[in-house]
């Protein structure tokens, strides 16, 4: 009998554990964008179509062994041109590659605003864009809104050079500049017992 | 018994800590799936490939097909100084499967209107194939005065209809389209109304994104092969060649070629060309896309 409830014990014991898991609202406005300028000509491709996680354990938020996964289907970027999303498809080769993915981590969560809830944070982990996965250092920030909801806001710069990814045309003659700005905005919910 | 017992709690516990301490998430859409696509652009200079404009997307052409043949050298520019049939015409995709096309050229003041239907696809390995069908109907206004007819009499009417093949090889570098056509009212100036069937046929090599090849041929099936304006009575029509290559960069593609057929509309083209395919008959054209 002692054996008994011994053996229970440990058995429940990991649900003591506090640990935390948010799910991206696949439903919210979320978006993820990117910009490429060259002289006048300025090329933007848009979804709302990103998916994935942020896990921690501990009661605090972040507090530790905190990791994210992130994935973006390129199938579904637009570009506002059907023939330039094909273009944008070939040469990102999305039926190799179909996500891009981001693994990693939060470091130095720091609480900015109380009342609002708003953290500042740096995202740390690996990028895999094409083929080739990149290491990727980013600051961002997370509020959690009074409906719960925690809304993510993160700018960054890749080099597409660095993804083996050859800049297509634009116009005539004219290249999609290597450097391409990222801007993502989404949202998480937490992630259901 | 004790060690055994032991090792089998220590074995729980651990197993328990390690499910317990992992992310239960999973991808909640599956992957987006794209039509498949073989040709680079919704047209070749002077046929429907089965590629389509997205949905909500225009796209605009001008083509010239110039009339005097290059043999005529130097005086007439090679055949730049013209005159030229002219078209321009206006595409809109009302679904990612259905796409209107207006269109207008100056022979006869002919305008068309047709639609083409993406009817289906085949993703294969060995074959992939893309199948639509395109048909329309034109209007000849421009017709003389001495002719007592109004400009939308009904014998002014012609109407088309096209099956469109496509399929690639050797990894999406060479293109093959095959195109059995259907006209009816082939000539607006005969008694009785006619009909012309051509089977069209265009191959297309892609050196790269920018660049490619291609070759055109119609010939005459079946039917009229005639005159189709009052100043061209009593000439024939011949089978369309046309050779040249493209230009594709962003949203435009350039049709850069030289052909025997100075027919641009398909109510016109789809009769044969004006003159037989030979040395002094070669003229110089071009068409030019732009999607938006």
């Amino acid at each position: 009998m002692r054996f008994t409830l011994i053996f229970l014990f440990f058995m429940y014991l990991p649900g003591l554990i506090f640990a935390d898991e948010w799910h991206v609202d696949t439903d919210a406005e979320n978006l993820v964008a990117f910009t490429s300028e060259v002289l006048v000509l300025k090329f933007t491709g848009k979804t709302g179509n990103i998916d994935g996680f942020v896990y921690w354990e501990g009661e605090e938020m972040f507090y530790q062994n905190n990791q994210m996964h992130f994935e973006v289907d390129l199938n579904t970027l637009e570009t506002g041109i059907g023939k330039r999303d094909r273009d944008m498809r070939e040469v990102l080769d999305t039926q190799k590659w179909q996500y891009a993915t981001f693994d990693g981590g939060i470091k130095n969560p720091v609480k900015i605003d109380s009342s609002l809830n708003t953290y500042k944070l740096t995202v740390i982990g690996k990028m895999f864009i094409h083929g080739v996965e990149r290491d990727v250092e980013t600051p961002g920030t997370v509020v959690i809104a009074n409906d719960g909801k925690m809304h993510v806001i993160c700018d960054f710069s890749i080099n597409l050079s660095d993804f083996n990814i050859k800049a297509p045309s634009l116009a005539a003659f004219i290249k999609v500049s290597d450097n391409i700005r990222l801007h993502l905005d989404f949202y998480l919910k937490k992630a259901e017992e | 018994m004790l060690r055994h017992t032991s090792i089998f709690l220590l074995s729980v516990l651990i197993l328990s800590f390690s499910v317990a301490a992992q992310p239960k998430w999973k991808r909640s859409k599956p992957p987006k799936k794209i039509p498949l696509a073989l040709f680079h652009s919704t047209m070749t200079a002077n046929f429907p490939t089965a590629e389509m404009l997205k949905k909500g997307d225009f796209m605009y052409e001008i083509s010239h097909r110039f009339v005097p043949p290059i043999k005529d050298g130097f005086d007439a520019l090679w055949g730049l100084n013209g005159p030229a049939k002219i078209r321009t015409s206006l595409s809109y995709a009302i679904s990612n499967r259905v796409m209107l096309t207006f269109g207008h050229v100056n022979l006869l003041n002919n305008l068309d209107f047709h639609i083409k239907y993406r009817l289906l696809e085949i993703d294969s390995k060995t074959l992939p194939s893309a199948v639509a069908i395109r048909a329309g109907i034109a209007v000849n206004p421009g017709i003389p005065n001495s002719l007592d007819r109004g400009d939308f009499d009904s014998d002014n009417f012609q109407y088309f209809a096209q099956l469109v093949y496509n399929t690639m090889f050797f990894n999406k570098k060479f293109g093959v389209g095959i195109v059995p056509s259907y006209l009816y009212n082939s000539s607006i100036f005969t008694i009785d109304k006619q009909y012309t069937f051509t089977l069209g046929n265009y191959y297309q090599y892609y050196f790269n994104h920018m660049w490619s090849v291609w070759l055109e041929l119609n010939p005459i099936i079946a039917g009229y092969q005639g005159f189709i304006t009052p100043d061209e009575i009593g000439n024939k029509s011949f089978n369309h060649v046309a050779l040249g290559f493209d230009i594709e960069t962003g949203g435009h593609f350039f049709h850069l070629f030289v052909t025997n057929n100075s027919r641009i509309s398909p109510t016109q083209f789809l009769v044969g060309a004006d003159k037989k395919a030979g040395s002094d008959s070669w003229r110089v054209a071009f068409g030019i896309t732009r999607e938006l």
